[in-house]
Formats: structure tokens, C-alpha cells, sequence
């Protein structure tokens, strides 16, 4: 599993590494733009006097990272997918296949590519955040008054919980709707190959799924959110032995 | 080496090696190569290879020594008696195919003659 | 250990590719498999390397129907091209190397110096030619215990095949069987051993060579011309 899992970051090396860039080009702006806030901006009454290029380095790079954050690690997690959408419709499937390696460890190296991809980016994005945050509000000046926010008497471990879930909880939600292509993406190259309009039916059975998933997670209790991520996992956890399944047995190479 | 294939290739290899024995090229006693490497020498297959020395061991031509390989057996004569089973056997075909074309063998003594000068 | 085929099936919807074919495939010798187009050898050899699943019948390996274990004994060679093109020549035999036990990385090396293959270049970067033989190269850096090569002359020119099919020749030994399936008959005449044909999904012989030409003064190109009128 480790070999394929090797080549499977391998794959992705230039998305991956262009996030990486981009995430590093949006913090050092934005680092900049605090480093050129000059101290206590926001205490003084009337409106900051920030430079042009201090703000630039500001918004551009908060905004970098925003893009980096959200689309920049969706289009890296839909990446191993849509090779293996390539993979599986073209003679690279041979090379895919001509390994002594089960279709559940192929298939489970990509799903694991894009898990570590999500739970890295959670965690890099959201202690990112807090510190850009904590270093904005020390420059600008509010830092006691932020602090007092953050002190413990008024951290309840209730808020932190909650932004930690609703973070976990996007990550979750988006490795189903993954989960949901890669079923769809065995199924065309399996059981709908050489069909006409065979992308079409996949993508209907990926629309169709995940208004499904989500209409049924709509009526879950609200604010159990064990429960959620419980049944968010177990549909990941099936859709992978289905998708699985298929690809060892219907597969024709 | 180019191979008529509609005739086994395990004689034409025969022939060939009994005719590098008949003109000296390989000696008595000599080692001859391993089956493998025959195989390599004349692109041929490693079984056909192996069949060439079983025919050479029944002619009598070379022989297996355990653990050491495969030799031409230490004979002194034998590259005549090699020499000479080959001249018959030339010339029996030759003679089978002059005949075939109406020549008597007295015939085929002059044009030899002729030829030989 | 051999590889046994047995009544093996396999349609694709009314099709049928192969209509149940039946033959061993034996250590020690090497196999020319010979047929028109479409005649189902290729069907065969997916069937034999596990990577298609019969209609009926099918091919055993060490008594148990193949399965994606068996690859790492049995080594395929399709026809496709199937190489990354993002990888480099040196990084294709990374890539077996790391999956599989019987790669050498130095017998790899050395037949790329055989057919002048530069270990540095992408492979989206080789002509047809060169892909071609970076595949066979390598496929044989494998001490795989049967080899299934699928038309391994394809696209490649006479000096290169020359010099492949030495490699093969040198690859046999008695512990392993190869199985060549090219249309370029006169060429591994002399290479091979043993022959079958396939005609329209069917077996239509299983045959020694050199009893072939001892018995009816026939070349292999001579009884393909025969079966196949």
C-alpha cells in the first residue's frame, strides 16, 4: 500500500506542490502586509492610514489563501479521481494493473491520498489562520481586546469544538462527495464501458447520490454531530468496498 | 546462421558442427559449447539445442562427461571418419539427383572430371 | 508449474472472443502463438496474466484459477502502450522494481544498453519504436516463471528485434515458459519450439516444430498458410 501510495503523490506532485507554492506566496503577502501595518493601526481614531501596498499585500494575500484553502485543496483532492478516471479509460489501466495488487489497495491508495491531502490542509489551513489572525490582531492593536474574546473565561471549549467540527465536518462532507466520483468513475469504466454518453449517466449517478446523501443527512438530529460523522464514514466506507468490488470483478482491462 | 525451416534445424546444426569437425575446425577432444550457449551461438531454441548434441552422442561424435560438459570424443580418426561419411553422404544426394536428370554414372565421372580441372 | 487452460470462454455481450480453448502452456519451452487478428489470442493472454475474468472455463496456475496474485509470477506484456509518459526510462524500472520481487535493476540497465535506450528520457518523450522496447526491456528484467508477450515486435525495427529476440532466447531455461504472439512467423521460427494456433476464438493446433518439419516437411509458415486458408 505504501508503494502505491507513493506513486499516487507522485502523480499529483504538480497540483500538490502548486498549492504548496501558492499557499506560501499568500501567507508571505499577507505577513508582509502585517509586518507594514504600522503598530496599533486600528486603536487610532478615524480611518488607518495604510499604505497602497500595504493593503494590496493584505487583501491579495488573504485572498490567496482563501483560494488556496478552499478550491486550491478541492481541485487537489479531485485530482487522484479524475486520473483515475484516465487511468481506467485508456491502456494505462495495464499499468495499474499488472501489479500483483489487489483493485481494493489501488483504489484505497487514492482514497488514502486524498484523506491525508484533507486532514493536512485542515490542519495547516486552520492553524494558519489562528496565527495570521492572533498576528493581525497584535499589530493592529486590538490584541487586548481580541484577547479577551479568546482568554479562557471566555474560550469555551464549546466554540473551539465548534469550529473544529464544522472544519472536520466540510473535510468529511467533501471526502464523500469524493467518494461518490470514484464510484461513479468504476462504474463508467466498468459496467457502463463503451456506452454512449456513458460520462453523462456517471455524472447523473453522482448528482443523484449526493442530493441523496445529503437530503438523508438533513434529516438526521440536528447538533449530534457523532451521528453525522458516523454516517458520513460509513457511507465513504461503503461506496470504497463497492467501488472496490466492481473494479476486481467487472473490470475487462 | 540462415535456416531452411521446412527441415528440422536440429540436423542442419548437426551438419553444420560435423562439418567444422570434418575440416578440422573443431578438433578431437575439443570442449564443445555448452546447450545454452549453442542456443545463443546459432539463435536457435535452448531444447533444439539440447536435441542437436542427443544426435551427436548417437553418431557417435561427441560425448557427455558429467559436471565437465560436452567434447568430441578423443578419437584420432575421427575427423576423417567424420570426412568421409559426409563425402558418402554428399555424394549419394548428388548422384540421386544427376541420376534423376538421366545422367549414367560413367557420364557423371567425365562432367566431374571436367569440373575438377 | 504449468499454466493450464481449460474450455476458457469469454464473450463480450453476443461476441465471443475466445469459444473455449483448451492447452498447457509447459516450463522449458518457448510458445509461438499464432493467428489472424482477432482471433482471441489476446483475449488469452489477459485471461492467462489475471486480468480479465472468464465466461466459462479458464486458465489455472498452481491448480487455482489466476488471480492478481499470480502476477507477480506471470509477467504480461500487452500490446498497448502502457507506460507513463510522466516517468522517465530509469523510473519504469523503479516502478516495477518496487512491485515486483523478481525485477532485476541491473539486468534492466544492462538491456537498456543493449537496445541504446537513455534511462534519463520521459517516456512521453520516445517514439514508438523506443517505447517498444522499453517495455520488453522491461518485461524481461523480470525472472518471471512465464512470460506472456504480447506482439513484442511491434513497431520495431529488424536490428531491434534481432537483438530481442536474443534477449528471449537467453531468457529461457527450464524453469520458466514463454509465450510470443506475433505475426512476424519466419522470423521466430527458429526461436521457438512449440506452436499454437488460434483461428476465430478456437484452437486449431497445438504442435512441436521440429516434428512439424520431420514429419511433414513443413515450415511454421508453411502450416499457418495451411490452417489458416
Amino acid at each position: 500500500m505504501a508503494k502505491l501510495l507513493k506513486y499516487e503523490f507522485r502523480k499529483s506532485r504538480g497540483a500538490l506542490l502548486a498549492l504548496l507554492v501558492s499557499t506560501v506566496l499568500g501567507e508571505v503577502m499577507l505577513l508582509g502586509g502585517i509586518l507594514f501595518l504600522p503598530q496599533d493601526a486600528f486603536l487610532l481614531r478615524g480611518e488607518p492610514n495604510l499604505s497602497n501596498g500595504t493593503v494590496f499585500l493584505l487583501t491579495v494575500g488573504t485572498g490567496i489563501l482563501v483560494l488556496a484553502g478552499t478550491f486550491g485543496v478541492m481541485l487537489c483532492s479531485l485530482l487522484p479521481m479524475w486520473t483515475l478516471r484516465r487511468e481506467l479509460n485508456s491502456s494505462q489501466s495495464c499499468m495499474l494493473f499488472l501489479i500483483p495488487e489487489r483493485s481494493y489497495a489501488v483504489l484505497g491508495a487514492k482514497v488514502l491520498e486524498d484523506v491525508v491531502v484533507l486532514a493536512v490542509s485542515v490542519l495547516i489551513f486552520g492553524l494558519l489562520s489562528v496565527a495570521d489572525f492572533l498576528l493581525l490582531a497584535w499589530r493592529g492593536g486590538g490584541l487586548v481586546q481580541f484577547s479577551e474574546i479568546l482568554l479562557p473565561q471566555n474560550l469555551d471549549m464549546e466554540k473551539v469544538g465548534d469550529v473544529c467540527s464544522t472544519l472536520g465536518m466540510s473535510a468529511l462532507v467533501w471526502l464523500t462527495i469524493l467518494m461518490v466520483c470514484f464510484f461513479a468513475i468504476v462504474m463508467q469504466a466498468s459496467l457502463l464501458r463503451g456506452k454512449r454518453g456513458s460520462f453523462w449517466i456517471s455524472l447523473l449517478i453522482v448528482l443523484f447520490l449526493a442530493i441523496m446523501i445529503l437530503r438523508a443527512g438533513s434529516l438526521l438530529p440536528e447538533g449530534n454531530t457523532a451521528i453525522k460523522v458516523l454516517a458520513h464514514a460509513g457511507i465513504v466506507v461503503l461506496l470504497y468496498l463497492l467501488s472496490g468490488w466492481i473494479m476486481e470483478k467487472h473490470l475487462s482491462i | 546462421m540462415n535456416f531452411d525451416t521446412s527441415i528440422p534445424i536440429y540436423l542442419q546444426v548437426v551438419n553444420d558442427l560435423k562439418g567444422k569437425v570434418a575440416s578440422g575446425q573443431i578438433l578431437s577432444g575439443e570442449k564443445l559449447p555448452s546447450g545454452r550457449e549453442l542456443a545463443q551461438q546459432y539463435q536457435i531454441n535452448p531444447n533444439t539445442a539440447a536435441r542437436v548434441y542427443q544426435v551427436l552422442e548417437q553418431q557417435g561424435i561427441c560425448e557427455t562427461r558429467r559436471g565437465l560438459g560436452t567434447f568430441v570424443v578423443e578419437q584420432e580418426e575421427i575427423q576423417k571418419t567424420v570426412r568421409e561419411e559426409m563425402a558418402k553422404d554428399l555424394a549419394r544426394k548428388f548422384l540421386e539427383r544427376m541420376k534423376a536428370l538421366g545422367f549414367t554414372v560413367e557420364e557423371i565421372g567425365k562432367i566431374l572430371k571436367e569440373e575438377g580441372k | 508449474m504449468t499454466l493450464c487452460t481449460k474450455e476458457a470462454e469469454k464473450g463480450y455481450g453476443r461476441k465471443k472472443a475466445l469459444q473455449g480453448v483448451t492447452f498447457d502452456i509447459e516450463p522449458g519451452n518457448i510458445y509461438a502463438l499464432l493467428g489472424p487478428n482477432g482471433s482471441g489470442k489476446t483475449t488469452w493472454m489477459k485471461m492467462a496474466a489475471g486480468l480479465l475474468h472468464p465466461s466459462a472455463g479458464g486458465v489455472l496456475w498452481e491448480n487455482h484459477p489466476v488471480c492478481w496474485k499470480d502476477r507477480a509470477e506471470i509477467a504480461f506484456l500487452p500490446t498497448e502502450d502502457y507506460l507513463y509518459g510522466w516517468m522517465s526510462v530509469n523510473e519504469v524500472g523503479k516502478y516495477y522494481q518496487d512491485f515486483f520481487a523478481d525485477f532485476s535493476m541491473d539486468r534492466y540497465q544492462a538491456l537498456l544498453r543493449q537496445m541504446e535506450l537513455d534511462g534519463n528520457q520521459k517516456v512521453r518523450t520516445l517514439s514508438t519504436g523506443m517505447r517498444a522496447k522499453c517495455k520488453v526491456a522491461v518485461t524481461m528484467a523480470r525472472a518471471a516463471k512465464v512470460y506472456l508477450l504480447d506482439e513484442p515486435f511491434n513497431g520495431i525495427d529488424l536490428l531491434a528485434r534481432d537483438s530481442i529476440l536474443q534477449v528471449i532466447l537467453a531468457s529461457s531455461d527450464p524453469e520458466n515458459a514463454i509465450v510470443i504472439s506475433s505475426h512476424l512467423v519466419e522470423e521466430i521460427e527458429s526461436a521457438v519450439n512449440r506452436a499454437i494456433f488460434f483461428r476465430n476464438g478456437l484452437m486449431a493446433a497445438d504442435l512441436d516444430i521440429e516434428e512439424l518439419r520431420t514429419r511433414e516437411g513443413k515450415s511454421l509458415a508453411d502450416k499457418y498458410r495451411e490452417l489458416m486458408q
